[in-house]
């Protein structure tokens, strides 16, 4: 996990469905692009907290980078985590997406 | 092949009611996740990258026709169509919903399946050759003794939260296909002087970030014996391997800083002091679950199939199958056939759920209804009469799976890596992808010969890299994907574990790196010269120099 | 602190002593192993001793005589070192009680009871999270097991083959 500095988005995967979600501010979605973005070291701890006492909603949470105002994770592992296999774009939220498009 | 009987069903049962009990605990908050973690990981559930994974145990990698329809079965309905075979001869579904899971493992007791012990503190599923009980070159069958191995570690009270994972692999060839020596126990059968069958025991072979062939911890225990020295082997393991530090606690750690001596003298101290009676399987136990293992019937064949040869002489595309992917089968007019899930620019170990049912079809018109997971990630037909091979082929052709490439440059070990491995440094398949797809060319294929590339995405080495002729490890730095070349590693008789060759490259330059090494091999080789020998002979800085001269 | 076994949830008639703590006159007592000659000195009152993760089952042999009692102790429920210690002290032939205590889970108490422990004591605060009827199910969902030698009274590799065992016993 990289060492976390600068603007933070928290991200976890659902309890039940497995699915990788976001925190919006006040509830999770499983699109990067409603994430909250947590400037600030204090609130960053403060909503990992949180997240970890939401342990029957969400489970492994953790914080990944950002660059500042925008909720596009920096990191290649977490753009992957936002879209799914690059081996197989018929999978994961990218397919999703991409079938929204094709609507 | 093993059937169950009442024990195991009702065993197997009480699992997947204990599991959907325990799933009930844990939504319910009377489990906590890190109590919830090693119960749902002792049933094989991880949570990945983007979803659950549900790793299946194939015991010893054997798998009926039967079975197999069941996994596409899984597949389709409680998963997105496609299965992943594993370097420890397992499939694994990587998209299932935690609350489905009780069902999908009610589907598998349904066919005599399991996920117990597929990950977790303990002894893992056992894994051997995949041409077990076929192979020509056979000692014995080593799969009564997998078998009876399956049984006795699961839910093994004492030994079900190790320091650490515990992986055994067995063969009953002395050429290894089942990379015993690279496994914390592996098992070889011998027979001593008398001609009574055991094993060689070896212990603290391993992988991963720390990797070790294994030593020779007993040349000969008898096969009666075998579960009692097992136990006391575990046992030590058990009372005395690191417990803090993950990265130390494997058993080859264990091994290595008491020494192999000081480890085996305390091996059989506690095996001198156990009730070797009392803990034992009964001689009737062992003829009930050899009994099970009876070859199928082989029809007398003739040694010449005309069919063969029309075939063999007239298609070109079936006679470089034929040449490749076949095994000598030790029922005359008989072969071994793999069928390789290693498509040019494929993921390798992928298999949809209609390749499933047509792998099933195949086992059931042209073998016993059995197959078999290689580790190296490919699929077993194990009794093929020669006369039908180009039926089969055919009818694996229509389906993709008929690529002619067993042993050769395309038919790569990769783990999943970043593209669904929360672990994963880096991505493996991509790079397995365009590797196959720049040597695609299978007469170029066939010249270069046997050459195993092994790709892993982290330092956990799933994709055994550190054994590959050539191995690729994929790292991360800065924010950016490289990856590690090393060379001359195997698994087989004389294991040998791959050396680093330098700093790492860019995703996009291991290709044309591999091309470099390849060609160096081509352009020093002697005749008959394999990649690893030739490495061997030249040494490692003649291929160092290759692999970073400038393109 | 609640114990457990097969029948449900108990107080607990054994007092752990501290190292810097006077032993009382009476009343059944865990005392470390070096205190275990002062303990038995008492007018009455049984003696048990702990043993932990690191510890050495064969230095508690010259006492087996004496201890009615054995804690071993878990300091996480996933360090398995307790089932191999309990399965060496029965080898070693102690038959007084053998006490799982510690982070031990309801999903493990069949496994304890299989290596020989009689019972564990565990935390309140594990024993809100699991009540007793988790224990009471939990002990119940493994009826059968593989392994020989075990101290159940069942193996499936014996119930398979019941004549030729008949005919051993």
């Amino acid at each position: 996990m990289p060492k976390i500095s600068g603007p933070q988005i928290l991200t976890a995967n659902h309890l039940l469905s497995g699915e990788v979600v976001f925190w919006t501010g006040d509830g999770w979605s499983p699109d990067y692009r409603d994430a909250e973005v947590f400037p600030e070291a204090a609130e960053q701890q403060a909503a990992l907290k949180m997240a970890e006492a939401a342990s029957d909603v969400v489970v492994g949470a953790y914080l990944a980078g950002v660059t500042a105002n925008d909720p596009t994770p920096t990191h290649f592992r977490e753009a992957i985590r936002t879209r799914g296999p690059t081996v197989r774009n018929d999978l994961g939220k990218q397919a999703q997406a991409q079938a929204l498009q094709e609507r | 092949m093993y059937r169950y009987d009442d024990f195991d069903e009702r065993f197997v049962r009480e699992r997947v009611a204990q599991f959907r009990g325990q799933v009930e605990r844990r939504l319910s908050g009377a489990l906590t996740e890190d109590e919830f973690k090693p119960l749902r990981l002792m049933n094989g559930l991880y949570l990945q990258l983007h979803a659950y994974m549900l790793r299946v145990a194939i015991p010893y990698g054997m798998l009926s026709s039967h079975q197999m329809r069941q996994l596409a079965m899984i597949a389709d309905r409680w998963d997105r169509g496609y299965g992943h075979f594993t370097t420890r001869q397992n499939i694994q579904y990587n998209w299932p919903q935690l609350k489905d899971v009780p069902d999908i493992l009610e589907a598998l007791a349904d066919v005599e399946m399991h996920a117990i012990q597929t990950s977790g503190n303990c002894i893992r599923n056992v894994t051997s050759d995949p041409f077990a009980g076929v192979a020509a070159d056979e000692i014995e069958d080593p799969r009564p003794t997998a078998e009876m191995l399956r049984q006795w570690s699961s839910l093994h009270p004492e030994f079900s939260f190790l320091p650490r994972k515990f992986k055994i692999a067995i063969t009953g060839s002395p050429n290894d296909r089942a990379a015993t020596r690279v496994h914390d126990i592996g098992l070889r059968m011998v027979r001593d002087a008398d001609g009574n069958p055991g094993f060689e025991v070896m212990v603290g072979g391993g992988q991963g970030r720390t990797p070790m062939i294994a030593k020779v911890l007993r040349d000969f225990v008898p096969k009666q014996q075998l579960i009692a020295y097992l136990e006391a082997t575990m046992r030590v393991y058990n009372l005395h391997g690191r417990r803090d530090n993950k990265f130390k606690a494997r058993i080859k750690i264990l091994v290595h800083e008491l020494g192999i001596e000081e480890f085996t003298r305390q091996v059989e101290a506690e095996f001198a002091a156990m009730d070797l009676p009392a803990v034992s399987p009964d001689p009737a136990e062992w003829a009930r679950i050899e009994e099970a293992f009876t070859p199928p019937t082989y029809a007398a064949l003739p040694e010449v199939s005309p069919l063969f040869v029309r075939a063999y002489e007239t298609i070109p595309e079936f006679a470089a199958w034929a040449d490749i992917n076949l095994m000598p089968h030790k029922a005359q007019g008989y072969a071994g056939v793999t069928v390789s899930l290693k498509p040019i620019g494929g993921i390798p170990g992928d298999a949809t759920s209609d390749q499933m049912r047509i792998l099933a079809d195949a086992a059931d018109r042209f073998g016993f209804g059995q197959l078999r997971v290689a580790h190296e990630q490919n699929i077993v037909l194990p009794d093929v009469p020669v006369n039908d091979l180009p039926a089969l082929w055919r009818m694996l052709a229509a389906a993709g799976l008929d690529t002619p490439n067993r042993g050769l440059i395309t038919d790569i070990i990769a783990c999943p890596g970043l593209d669904y491995c929360s672990l994963a440094t880096a991505r493996s398949i991509p790079i397995a992808q365009s590797i196959s797809e720049r040597f695609a060319d299978l007469k170029r294929q066939r010249e270069i010969g046997p050459l195993a590339i092994k790709i892993s995405g982290c330092i956990n080495a799933c994709g055994h890299h550190h054994v590959g002729h050539i191995g690729v490890l994929g790292l991360e730095k800065h924010g950016q994907e490289y990856y590690q070349i090393t060379l001359g590693g195997t698994p087989e008789g004389d294991a040998a574990v791959g050396v680093n060759a330098g700093p790492g490259l860019a995703a996009e330059q291991v290709p044309e790196a591999i091309e470099r090494l390849v060609d160096h091999y081509l352009n020093e080789r002697l005749d008959g010269e394999t990649f690893l020998k030739t490495y061997r002979r030249l040494g490692h800085d003649a291929f160092k120099g290759a692999l970073y001269a400038a393109g | 602190m609640p114990l457990v076994d097969d029948r449900g949830f108990h107080g607990d008639r054994w007092r752990h002593i501290a190292d810097d703590e006077a032993l009382p006159e009476t009343g059944d007592v865990i005392v470390s192993q070096g205190r275990i000659a002062e303990a038995l000195a008492r007018p009455c009152g049984r003696v048990g001793t702990e043993l932990g993760p690191d510890g050495d089952p064969e230095a508690l042999v010259p006492h087996f005589g004496d201890l009615a009692l054995i804690a071993v102790t878990f300091r996480s429920f996933a360090d398995g070192r307790g089932f191999s210690l309990a399965r060496r002290l029965r080898a070693l032939g102690f038959t007084g009680e053998l006490r799982a205590a510690g982070h031990v889970i309801c999903d493990q108490y069949p496994y304890l009871r299989a290596c020989g422990f009689d019972h564990a004591e565990i935390s309140t605060d594990l024993a809100k999270r699991q009540p007793e009827a988790y224990w009471l199910q939990a002990a119940k969902s493994i009826t059968l097991g593989y392994q020989r030698g075990m101290a159940r009274s069942t193996s499936i590799f014996d119930g398979r083959h019941p004549a030729e065992r008949r005919l051993t016993a």
